[in-house]
């Protein structure tokens, strides 16, 4: 112990200050939040009720809408934006080298303020937009994009053009680690690109394909921000997020289903990233 | 080397303390003397100053703090999510007075909230209650602060939407009509002319209940809502817009949401034969919309000191403006805090048609809080079915809007109205 202490102890005493912050700030109120989620109010006159509040929220309409949209937008978004990415990142895995500021041009889509990205997406799908207005000088039928079941199809391509750049970046950081040799090896051997893609790329890009999609699911969360300044606090139905259900519970001061809605998102989010990161670990094991 | 180790070790004490000190910052301090927090926003201020320097001179009164909830949009909002913050977190102030119909409200739907566990249950208090007496308010409008807790918000101030004509003018005096149904097709130019000037507040007014909140349902469909919306648009088209809120036209006496300047008009001509009747809602009743409320937050710490405020707020010394008396020629609540400027009459009907000077007005009032069948705190569905009807006639004064359109704007109201209920 004395050993372990003398040998670990400096780098604990280190991140202790990061250490006790996350669990101040993080960890302490996630708690009190799935306590209160047991609890019928948060003040002082709320009871223990157990599971009723969850059972209640399964039964939530407007709550399986959103979890159903949400499911449906990561289901779309995130393979999307993966391929998307991994296509982009093989294409500009020769010229990245020779342009260093290709890399940081990728990464304009993602810095742009919240604020212009929804301009821009207006601009384009408004009743009067660009978008229509083609449309009216080819004399097909306008459509209220942004009011419409497209209004899914559109927050889905502006996550794919927001976010894929910074996929891209780090898949093609991935990229740049694997040896040139093993690909000249492989092509002496007459292995064609798909075969080198499967045998050589593949096996040591999972890492950074997990890493990838971590950051991908949080840039997914974060589309909520666009769709709020675009549809309001009830947009359409094909776009009313979790997001939106937790940010209108919390103005109807609903601490029952702000909470509930909270705590199963963190398990179904962890489910998803404990599963991943378990597929990664187990084709790292065989790997090796 | 070694230096190193002692500068890592240092470093990290260093940094665990700061910490720490930080931390020290967030605890309780010492005790602190029992102050009662009144939340009240930008037109229930002066009120609330009432109660902080009028009440705490009083036996029963105590310290009182004011939070308010400013003007200003941007910062508005951002002292509301404070507060709700607070509140979810099981703190935020002792009592609210808040005015029920302001752009930036800390309750959006303050008859949601009454079944959100947000309001301290108040029946035990008022049973004891030392100055409010509840027996002398409309009892329709005090209901509609009630649930199966019981009484949870205490409405201060109502009003629905009302006409006075001289009688002399009106085509059919004696046949005045009862229903939305007979009103919309009434001949009378006066009668036409006068609603269709107001006619975002017909619009308003010609709903009853709204919605039932435990069941998370509207209480009308969307056709209703699209036929009703028509409706309004046609009588609004069939009587050209005459005149506005300031222009005085002969015959009218008075119009629009009462208040005490709407009984001061009817006061005006004593000798006059007056007509004056309410804008019927859809049940065939009256809608009455609620001004000002007051409610206790279930998390006070303070909950007898909280009603003995409110207690004193709904007494029958302040609402007549009368006060209480204290120490030396000192009067605690004296004035007139319930001024028309606040928009609405008191739900003490007795003192308000006491305040009445002709029997015209007293006898118009009561019948007409009689009527009340139904009563509403505004909300998103309040403000969804207006912008709906303003959305839809932005053209009435020339051709119709386009078909299309209407039902594509009611469409879209409706399914907001929906979620909200159902969130």
């Amino acid at each position: 112990m004395k050993k372990k202490w003398k040998r670990y102890g400096n780098g604990w005493l280190l991140v202790a200050p990061l250490m006790i912050g996350c669990l101040v700030f993080y960890a302490v109120p996630f708690l009190m939040v799935l306590w209160y989620s047991f609890r019928s109010s948060a003040g002082r006159s709320g009871v223990f009720v157990g599971f009723a509040n969850y059972l209640e929220m399964m039964e939530n309409e407007m709550f399986r809408l959103a979890c159903w949209n949400t499911f449906r937008f990561l289901l779309a978004g995130l393979p999307l934006i993966l391929l998307v990415s991994y296509l982009i990142a093989l294409l500009l895995k020769k010229q990245a080298q020779k342009h260093m500021l290709l890399k940081s041009v990728l990464l304009f889509p993602y810095i742009m303020p919240i604020v212009g990205t929804v301009l821009l997406t207006e601009l384009l799908f408004d009743e009067v937009g660009v978008v229509n207005r083609i449309l009216l000088l080819m004399g097909v039928p306008i459509e209220k994009w942004l009011e419409s079941s497209w209004a899914f199809w559109i927050v889905v391509g502006l996550y794919l053009w927001k976010n894929a750049g910074y996929s891209v970046v780090l898949l093609l950081a991935g990229l740049m680690t694997i040896p040139e040799d093993q690909y000249a090896a492989a092509s002496l051997d007459g292995a064609g690109g798909f075969r080198q893609f499967l045998y050589i790329t593949t096996p040591q890009m999972w890492h950074s394909v997990y890493f990838a999609l971590l950051f991908s699911l949080i840039n997914a969360f974060k589309c909520f921000r666009e769709i709020f300044l675009i549809g309001g606090k009830h947009p359409n139905t094909e776009v009313y997020m979790l997001q939106h259900f937790m940010n209108n519970n919390f103005e109807n001061l609903n601490y029952n289903k702000l909470s509930v809605a909270s705590v199963l998102l963190f398990l179904a989010v962890t489910i998803v990233i404990s599963a991943s990161y378990g597929w990664v670990q187990r084709k790292e094991a065989y790997k090796s | 080397m070694k230096w190193k180790k002692v500068v890592r070790k240092v470093v990290g004490f260093g940094l665990t303390g700061i910490l720490a000190i930080g931390m020290m910052g967030c605890q309780g301090g010492q005790e602190e003397e029992e102050i009662l927090t009144v939340c009240v926003d930008v037109g229930t201020e002066d009120i609330g100053s009432m109660i902080a320097d009028g009440w705490s001179n009083l036996d029963e009164g105590m310290k009182t703090e004011l939070v308010v909830i400013p003007s200003d949009e941007t910062v508005a909002q951002t002292k509301i999510k404070e507060l709700r913050t607070e509140i979810m977190s099981g703190g935020g102030p002792d009592v609210f007075l808040l005015s029920a119909d302001r752009n930036q409200r800390l309750f959006e739907d303050p008859k949601k909230n009454m079944y959100s566990d947000t309001f301290l249950p108040l029946d035990d208090y008022m049973s004891d209650a030392k100055y409010m007496k509840p027996e002398e308010w409309n009892q329709a409008v005090l209901e509609s602060g009630r649930t199966e807790e019981g009484q949870v918000v205490l409405p201060v101030l109502y009003s629905y939407y009302a006409f006075a004509f001289q009688t002399s003018c009106l085509e059919n005096p004696g046949e005045i009509p009862s229903s939305l149904e007979k009103f919309l097709a009434c001949e009378d130019p006066l009668i036409g002319s006068d609603v269709a000037s107001f006619s975002h507040l017909a619009m308003l007014y010609s709903f009853g209940e709204l919605a039932d909140y435990q069941e998370e349902k509207l209480f009308f469909s969307e056709e209703d809502l699209l036929k009703r919306v028509e409706e309004i648009l046609d009588y609004k088209i069939k009587w050209p817009l005459k005149w506005s809120l300031d222009t005085e036209v002969e015959g009218v006496v008075a119009h629009g949401e009462v208040d005490g300047t709407f009984f001061s008009n009817v006061d005006r001509f004593p000798g006059e034969e007056e007509t004056v009747f309410a804008f019927p809602n859809d049940q065939g009743g009256v809608t009455a919309r609620v001004k000002m409320y007051a409610a206790i937050n279930r998390n006070t710490e303070l909950p007898e000191q909280a009603f003995a405020a409110l207690d004193f707020l709904l007494s029958n010394e302040v609402i007549s403006g009368e006060g209480f008396p204290y120490g030396e020629d000192k009067w605690a609540g004296r004035g007139n805090w319930f001024s028309p400027a606040l928009g609405g009459i008191s739900v003490n009907q007795t003192l308000t048609q006491e305040a009445c000077r002709s029997q015209t007005a007293k006898d118009a009032l009561k019948k007409m809080n009689s009527q009340i069948t139904a009563v509403r705190y505004p909300s998103i569905l309040d403000q969804e079915i207006q912008q709906t009807y303003l959305e839809a006639g932005l053209n009435a004064s020339g051709p119709h809007p386009d078909e299309a359109a209407r039902k594509d704007l009611v469409s879209r109201a409706y399914e907001r109205m929906e979620m909200q209920l159902s969130e």
